[in-house]
C-alpha cells in the first residue's frame, strides 16, 4: 500500500502542478499534494463545471462535476460546481498530461481571456 | 464537439432579457438538484382567452451555459408572442430535446433553438436546456393560464 501511495501522491503533485500554471483555474482546498488524498477538485472561473466536464467527456477524460453530495461546503467556498478529478493506482502521469492538455480548451471554447 | 455551437456560448454569456422586472402575474423557482442549476421565472401575461399573450418574460437563472442559454432563447422567442404559440414552441422544444437526435427541430417554430439539438445525444444535459422552459410554463400555469389545454384560457379564465 505504500507504493499505491507514493504513486497517487505523485500523480496528484502533477495535477496540481500543472493547475497552478493555469490562473485561471481555482483549487480547492490545499495545493500540497502531501496534505490530501489523490481527489482534487477545481474551479474554472466564469464555465460551469457541467461544461468543463462535457468538454473533458469529449476529449475521453472522465471527472466528476457537481456538488458532490457537499452541497453546503460547495457553498460556503463561493463554488456553483466542481469539477473533480480522482487518481487510482491504476492511472498513469501521462493521463495526468490528457487531462490537462484537455482542460486547456475549455477557456478556448468558452472564450474566456487567459493569461498564462 | 457540435454541443457547444457558438450561438449557445454566445446566449449564455449575453442572456437576452435577464432581470426580474415588473409587472409580473407570477414568479417561480426551479433548481435541478443534481447539479445546482437555479433559474426565477416571472411572467406577465396580458389579455384574455385567445387574445392572451406573454407580454413579458424576466428571469434571473445561474448555472451551466446550457441552462442560461436555453433560458435566453425561450425570452427571445416567446415575448410578445400570443400565449397558444408559445405553447406550441415550448411543446417543438421540448420533442426536440427528447428525440435522441431524431428531430433536428423546426427554426420556423423555434428559432435559435434550433442550436440546442446537439443536447438530444446528451441524455444528462436534456434537463438543463428544459430548466427554464418548465419554469416558464409552471409560471404561465400559476397567472392562471390552462397549459394543457388545447386552446390556452386567459389568466381569468379559472
Amino acid at each position: 500500500m505504500p507504493r499505491v501511495h507514493a504513486h497517487e501522491q505523485a500523480l496528484t503533485a502533477r495535477l496540481l502542478d500543472g493547475l497552478a500554471q493555469r490562473p485561471w483555474v481555482r483549487v480547492l482546498g490545499p495545493l500540497d499534494a502531501a496534505e490530501r488524498g489523490s481527489v482534487v477538485s477545481f474551479v474554472v472561473d466564469g464555465v460551469h463545471a457541467h461544461d468543463v466536464g462535457q468538454i473533458l467527456d469529449d476529449l475521453g477524460v472522465e471527472v466528476r462535476v457537481g456538488h458532490h453530495c457537499a452541497w453546503p461546503l460547495h457553498r460556503a467556498l463561493g463554488a456553483a460546481a466542481t469539477t473533480r478529478a480522482s487518481f487510482a493506482a491504476y492511472n498513469t502521469a501521462g493521463e495526468v498530461d490528457v487531462l490537462l492538455d484537455a482542460l486547456d480548451r475549455v477557456p478556448v471554447i468558452f472564450g474566456l481571456e487567459v493569461h498564462a | 464537439m457540435d454541443l457547444y455551437q457558438q450561438i449557445i456560448i454566445d446566449h449564455s454569456k449575453s442572456p437576452h432579457g435577464a432581470g426580474l422586472r415588473e409587472p409580473f402575474d407570477a414568479e417561480v423557482h426551479h433548481v435541478n438538484p443534481t447539479c445546482g442549476d437555479e433559474v426565477t421565472v416571472r411572467v406577465h401575461v396580458e389579455g384574455v382567452g385567445v387574445d392572451a399573450r406573454v407580454a413579458d418574460i424576466s428571469y434571473a437563472a445561474q448555472g451551466c451555459s446550457i441552462s442560461v442559454a436555453s433560458t435566453s432563447v425561450l425570452a427571445e422567442e416567446v415575448t410578445g408572442r400570443p400565449v397558444q404559440e408559445a405553447l406550441e414552441t415550448y411543446a417543438a422544444m421540448k420533442a426536440m430535446l427528447t428525440s435522441k437526435g431524431q428531430d433536428p427541430g423546426d427554426e420556423e417554430v423555434i428559432g435559435d433553438g434550433v442550436a440546442f439539438a446537439g443536447v438530444a445525444k446528451y441524455p444528462a444535459r436534456v434537463k438543463c436546456a428544459l430548466l427554464g422552459w418548465a419554469a416558464f410554463t409552471d409560471a404561465l400555469a400559476r397567472a392562471g393560464v390552462d397549459i394543457t389545454a388545447g386552446q390556452a384560457d386567459s389568466k381569468d379564465g379559472r
